[in-house]
């Protein structure tokens, strides 16, 4: 049991990794928060809205994200995209993203 | 009315810092508003309260909700935790050796005192410290919540670090030998003076072409005596037991701390009856100025009993973390 909760825990870290290069990838389009979790949703990331707002607010503070507010359905909705900034460090954290797999995946295979 | 989703987001808006909660809060609203759609939609029925009520709970509570927008709050952060433990490892011992001297420089007593009045005294003292201490430490984490609070990012550059500057590995369990065979040297020494030959302790003088003797010590230091004597016996006994066992333990450690609070109590017993321990009037009375010679006398012992609890309150201390982390260890 303890076990199995030690796992858990250590395949919700490897997870917390992704989120960022994950939630930037999707943002070249606006989302907005909601739409966002379902789109990481269907491409397989469950993220709760515990994790992705707050997220969201920090890539935006840390100049990756823009977000401007619109009205839509009668209701406000804050649209985020990548910024100029996030459009250019984005193919970085790929390129580095790629390098980490292919180096565990050496790791792994050895 | 107000529905669920209102008394979440003004539960969630109370938690929130002000500059974040306008924004936050209208943000929340649109995310449960979508995701209560969604739900009506995916369920083939208009949204009701059993429906919020599903939705709120996927959403959590709205102290977790808020928890992540929330910058980590310390008292102490991290960054200053270090200098914090330093700058108590140094000011409190130093605060307990200062309220112990404090407290038995004002309690010098015209008489003698009695050991009941000795054991009443040490435990006042000890109290006396413990609250000092105390204090101490609460005043120190005011000024560092104060730094943490008016400073977050404060941090202490630290030194270029250097391997060779690291501290040789402690060993507090090793004896000393050489230590101890002094000790038990000049414990016989003073047991043997202080109880056979106690009246030859005086001021020798040679005039007109012979020695004459005057006594300094008076009767009351002879009260003294049993209690030296005592205190040497059990040091001797210590430390044979120390050097036939050849390393500290946790007895061992207990009987020392007890032995040096039993040497406080004697030194601080002697600071509170000085000006009654000894005499120059026979000595010096031909002199003039004896009271300023008896006044500064009087303040050289006061300083080497001090000194003498000071050695021993920091003994105790070395003696009582070693004791704890032994135990923390095993």
């Amino acid at each position: 049991m303890e076990t199995e909760q030690t796992i858990d825990n250590l395949i919700l870290e490897m997870r917390r990794g992704v989120i960022v290069l994950a939630v930037l990838s999707q943002c070249h389009e606006e989302q907005y928060g909601y739409s966002l979790m379902k789109l990481l949703s269907e491409k397989g990331l469950e993220i709760d809205q515990g994790t992705l707002y707050p997220l969201l607010r920090r890539l935006e503070t840390q100049g990756l994200l823009g977000s401007n507010w619109r009205v839509e359905d009668a209701r406000p909705r804050r649209y985020y995209q990548l910024s100029q900034a996030g459009q250019d460090d984005l193919p970085r954290l790929i390129h580095e993203w790629n390098s980490i797999v292919q180096m565990m995946q050496r790791m792994l295979e050895s | 009315m107000d529905t669920l989703i209102d008394r979440y987001l003004t539960a969630v808006s109370e938690n929130l810092p002000a500059k974040l909660r306008k924004d936050t809060v209208t943000e929340i609203r649109s995310l449960i508003e979508d995701a209560l759609d969604d739900r009506s939609k995916a369920e083939g029925r208009p949204p009701d309260n059993e429906m919020m009520v599903e939705v709120l709970k996927q959403f959590g509570s709205p102290q977790s909700i808020v928890a992540p927008y929330l910058p980590e709050k310390y008292l102490i952060g991290p960054q200053l935790f270090p200098t914090f433990s330093l700058v108590i490892s140094i000011v409190l011992p130093i605060l307990a050796v200062l309220s112990m001297i404090g407290f038995w420089v004002g309690h010098i007593q015209p008489n003698p005192i009695t050991g009941v009045e000795l054991a009443a005294n040490i435990a006042k003292s000890i109290g006396n410290m413990l609250s000092t201490v105390i204090q101490g430490f609460g005043n120190i984490v005011i000024i560092f919540a104060i730094l943490q609070w008016v400073l977050p990012d404060f941090r202490i550059k630290p030194k270029e670090w250097d391997p060779r500057s690291l501290k040789a590995v402690r060993q507090p369990d090793k004896i000393k030998r050489g230590e101890l065979i002094t000790e038990i040297f000049f414990s016989l020494i003073g047991l043997i003076i202080f109880t056979f030959y106690i009246d030859k302790i005086g001021i020798y003088n040679y005039v007109n072409g012979q020695w004459t003797f005057t006594p300094i010590l008076t009767s009351a230091f002879n009260n003294f005596i049993p209690w030296l004597d005592m205190l040497w016996v059990i040091t001797i006994i210590l430390d044979t037991i120390l050097l036939r066992r050849g390393s500290w333990e946790v007895g061992t450690r207990i009987f020392a701390i007890a032995l040096y609070a039993f040497g406080i109590g004697i030194s601080a017993s002697f600071i509170s009856s000085i000006p009654y321990i000894y005499t120059l009037q026979g000595a010096f009375g031909q002199l003039g100025g004896i009271g300023i010679l008896k006044s500064l006398v009087n303040q050289a012992l006061i300083v080497a009993f001090a000194i003498a609890i000071i050695v021993n309150t920091i003994k105790i201390i070395q003696m009582l973390v070693n004791l704890i982390r032994g135990r923390i260890n095993v």
